[in-house]
């Protein structure tokens, strides 16, 4: 009965509309998405960047406009191991091959990485020898202060 | 029929029970549609917190009872339709038509004058770690924020709601910053703490223990319903 079920499933399909009109008008023709971290559990921040990737596979990169927001511990994704010998507020440091390699994908499709300046200044982090690839527009004075100016210009915000 | 009040079904949604409370409501669930609904709402309630949206529109129709009443479907995706069309010109055009004037502390506690100001700042954080560590991370980086705007002349307004986990932080007995939640109450008139009511309600139940909070706190009946309400306004969200 393909007709009946056309009739059931329009409705649904309907609602997808306001979705789009919603997030065009917020972003013009890319929806927009900060996502937060700021843990050290290095399953976990793989688990969020997979879920990253998998926002993309979705939607298209063309189509999205994402930020990826890492303070407090959130730092130790970018921090290399050998950078834990003197950075003693740092519970763990994530910045392995694979972890390495995810976070290149990622900004490869688009996405941009931010990263907090107060904790980098709190915890005495020197951004060209503790981090992986941490160009100086990527630091932003304050990661916290960040994810309310950025939900304050349309970005929903998804702590994974 | 088993009574379930609001209490019990907001701290099944928050997944706050223990497994006996919760085979306990899932069976009243089953037996009574209504009730379910009423789950089905709150889980919805508390979905809404991943979104940043005005208008929420993919979250409406709790699908409970089987029916084959799909014009009412249809008439009521064809009313979303139109809020969410709506909704969308509305952000589009920037009017922010929606009231961001929020109810506040009576007594004025911690707390600045509501002004009708569309410039300021509004954040509300959402703390649900047993980490205390984060928690004091969360106070350096909100006191830097309190400074920095009010050097700037620009108005900023912050509330750190606590509850499960998070509660710990407002504890009389457990807080690690005590001192320094009581300084920051004292020193910015635009911090507010809160904390929920629910989760001491819960623990005084299971552990049957009084639990104190500070005095600095405002105490809310449902933190996550408090959350939500402050997106709806248009505040910021942020959880740690």
């Amino acid at each position: 009965m393909p007709m009946s079920r056309l009739t059931r499933q329009l409705p649904w399909l309907l609602l997808l509309l306001p979705v789009l009109s919603v997030a065009t008008a917020i972003a013009g023709d890319r929806l927009r998405v900060v996502y937060h971290i700021n843990d050290s559990d290095p399953a976990h921040q793989a688990y969020a960047l997979r879920t990253v990737q998998n926002h993309i596979d979705a939607e298209g990169a063309d189509h999205l406009d994402i930020r990826v927001v890492l303070h407090g511990n959130g730092l130790s994704m970018l921090l290399l191991p050998e950078a834990l010998g003197h950075l003693k507020n740092f519970p763990r440091a994530n910045a392995d091959g694979q972890m390495m390699a995810w976070v290149d994908t990622l900004k490869d499709q688009g996405v941009r990485f931010e990263i907090c300046g107060a904790t980098l200044r709190r915890r005495g982090v020197d951004v060209d020898s503790d981090l992986y690839g941490v160009e100086p527009d990527e630091i932003v004075d304050s990661g916290v202060a960040e994810l309310a100016r950025l939900q304050q210009q349309g970005y929903i915000y998804i702590k994974p | 029929m088993t009574n379930n009040s609001d209490i019990d079904l907001n701290a099944y949604v928050d997944g706050e029970l223990t497994p006996q409370e919760r085979v306990r409501v899932l069976e009243a669930i089953q037996q009574d549609s209504a009730l379910a609904r009423e789950v089905c709402e709150l889980n919805n309630l508390k979905s809404q917190l991943q979104l940043a949206y005005a208008n929420p529109p993919g979250i409406v129709a709790c699908k409970i009872a089987r029916g084959s009443r799909h014009w009412l479907t249809l008439a009521a995706s064809l009313l979303m339709l139109a809020v969410g069309l709506l909704g969308g010109w509305l952000v589009g055009n920037e009017t922010q038509a929606q009231d961001r004037l929020v109810v506040l502390d009576p007594e004025g506690r911690g707390q600045a004058p509501a002004s009708a100001d569309s410039e300021e700042t509004r954040i509300v954080f959402h703390l649900t770690t047993p980490d205390q560590t984060a928690a004091g991370e969360l106070l350096d980086d909100v006191e830097q924020m309190l400074a920095a705007y009010e050097a700037d002349g620009k108005p900023l307004r912050v509330e750190i709601v606590s509850n499960g986990e998070g509660l710990a932080f407002l504890r009389e007995r457990l807080s690690h910053y005590k001192e320094r939640i009581r300084h920051l109450a004292q020193r910015y008139r635009n911090l507010t703490f809160v904390a929920c009511k629910n989760t001491i309600q819960r623990l005084e139940v299971k552990q049957g223990i009084e639990v104190e909070i500070v005095p600095e706190a405002e105490i809310i009946d449902s933190g996550v319903s408090h959350v939500v309400k402050r997106q709806k306004e248009g505040w910021s969200y942020i959880r740690v």
